[in-house]
């Protein structure tokens, strides 16, 4: 079995410092670098979303059912930042036994009418400057993972043990992320300084460990 | 069917001009009807269809004064290709873009959701819009959101998914056989519509046909999409909007008058007509009648 991590979105973000950081974890890890990230290509069609990294371990499986579809799932589960929501989807498919989210519940949480707000503005921004680099549209960023019902409605649907790391880059307060943390039916909470595969790999080890 | 068709569907004629667009990074095919000159009119289609759907509304507006431009969506057609399945912010945020590439704002009209992408376009670019024409819809009706548990959805999810990305589109035996299939699911699409949308929706390959859409666009994770956003997407569309219901019962139906009249209200110009002999392809059964409420509603507004 392995350990599939998600690295986090952004320039500089890719796969291998996990693999490194992770390489004494009891199991091999898998790191794949995700759409336009490192060595990947952009996505299909240049533009990022939220679930890329979903549908990059659906490509990956097809071709690769063994490694990226094994049949008794993943091990473990590794989201950084808006990619932590592609790893809790794998887990709510039935694919990874165990879960781990750094900065990875979603937020900022909007109510209907500033999310709107938020993400027509991202949009024009981004229609604005067509047509647009590569490297633009990763320092532009992602929406989505707003919406605080639905990370509720996901937390409290997950079921395996889960690994929640809250750092300083949270875009959550501590309030609401022990409020979302208190829905899984198991979590381990602990904080790091940053989402670094340095800050957070002994955390992620010691947990898998125990 | 497995040939060309012999009668086409009524009202229809071919489009003047077809191009390819290059849009956000992707390229969208586009089909022309009327003076390039003319005041532009975006026609935008609904999920699993494409821009051939207008084969009579083009003409209807080129006829009324317009420059009639129907897309095929990104993921529909001869467009391109999806990354990461129905992702509805990227086919809005073409959209968007397109709007831009015009010297003057624009009229949209739409089906079904290609609609709902107007809708949010309206709110995001209002000064690009000058008026939008929705064909049978208001976003999905409130019994659609009533979804399986997450668990369910995100299995099902990706066991399609993986199961598409490996074998590739469906392959039919025949176009026949695509157009038993459409016509099992939209059983009110008149015949000759019915072809039309399958000649002009199917490609051939290998051993048979394939739709021309994106496998990828019938995969769906659970994001959060609700009827609050919904609402709060209508509540920002500004400009004047017309809104076309079929009376009979067929797809989308279970939205009932209260709910219409509600969802008309948190626009700030919209008003609603409902076509009797109508389902959701109300431009396709009853054209006299949408052609007439769409020609009053824009000697109002334009």
């Amino acid at each position: 079995m392995s350990l599939l991590v998600l690295h986090d979105f952004g320039p500089g973000h890719h796969g291998q410092p996990w693999a490194d950081a992770l390489g004494a974890a009891p199991m091999s890890v898998l790191a794949p670098d995700l759409p336009g990230h490192g060595g990947s290509p952009p996505p299909i069609g240049g533009n990022h979303d939220l679930m890329d990294p979903a549908f990059q371990i659906m490509r990956l499986a097809a071709g690769h059912p063994d490694r990226y579809d094994p049949p008794d799932g993943f091990a473990a589960a590794v989201g950084v930042g808006v990619h932590g929501w592609s790893a809790q989807s794998l887990v709510l498919a039935g694919r990874a036994r165990r879960l781990v989210l750094v900065d990875g519940l979603g937020g900022p949480f909007l109510d209907a009418a500033d999310r709107m707000q938020v993400r027509h503005d991202h949009i024009r921004r981004l229609a604005e400057q067509q047509p647009i680099s590569a490297a633009t549209r990763l320092d532009i960023g992602l929406f989505g993972g707003d919406d605080l019902e639905h990370a509720q409605e996901a937390a409290a649907a997950t079921a395996v043990p889960t690994l929640l790391i809250h750092t300083a880059e949270s875009t959550i307060d501590r309030p609401t992320f022990e409020g979302l943390a208190d829905r899984f039916a198991d979590a381990t909470v602990r904080e790091a300084s940053d989402r670094t595969p340095a800050a957070v790999a002994p955390i992620v080890l010691d947990w898998l460990a125990g | 069917m497995s040939g060309e068709l012999t009668d086409g569907p009524p009202l229809a004629s071919p489009p003047d001009r077809a191009d390819f667009i290059a849009v956000n990074d992707t390229t969208l095919r586009t089909w022309e009807w009327g003076a390039v000159e003319a005041p532009p009119v975006l026609l935008v289609h609904g999920a699993f269809d494409h821009g051939r759907m207008f084969d009579s509304v083009g003409p209807f507006l080129a006829r009324l004064g317009y420059r009639a431009i129907a897309i095929d969506q990104r993921g529909h057609g001869d467009s391109g290709r999806l990354n990461s399945g129905n992702n509805f912010a990227i086919n809005f945020l073409d959209l968007c873009c397109l709007t831009r590439m015009f010297d003057k704002p624009i009229g949209l009209l739409a089906h079904s959701m290609g609609a709902s992408l107007c809708f949010s376009t309206c709110g995001a670019m209002p000064e690009l819009i000058r008026w939008c024409v929705s064909l049978d819809s208001l976003g999905p009706p409130s019994i659609a959101f009533e979804s399986p548990p997450i668990t369910e959805v995100a299995t099902m999810a990706f066991d399609y998914g993986i199961k598409t990305f490996g074998r590739g589109a469906r392959v039919f035996p025949d176009r026949d056989a695509m157009a038993a299939q459409r016509g099992a699911i939209n059983t009110r699409l008149p015949k000759p519509w019915l072809d039309h949308l399958v000649e002009h929706g199917s490609t051939e390959v290998e051993g048979g046909w394939t739709w021309k859409w994106d496998p990828a666009f019938n995969v769906g994770i659970p994001n959060g999409f609700r009827e609050e956003n919904i609402h709060a997407e209508l509540a920002r569309v500004t400009c004047p909007v017309l809104v076309l219901t079929g009376a009979e019962d067929d797809m989308w139906s279970e939205m009932g008058d209260d709910e219409i009249a509600f969802r008309i209200g948190l626009m700030a110009d919209a008003r609603q007509r409902s076509i009797d002999g109508g389902g959701h392809y109300l431009h396709l059964e009853q054209p006299d009648a949408v052609f007439a409420e769409i020609a009053a509603f824009l000697a109002e507004v334009d």
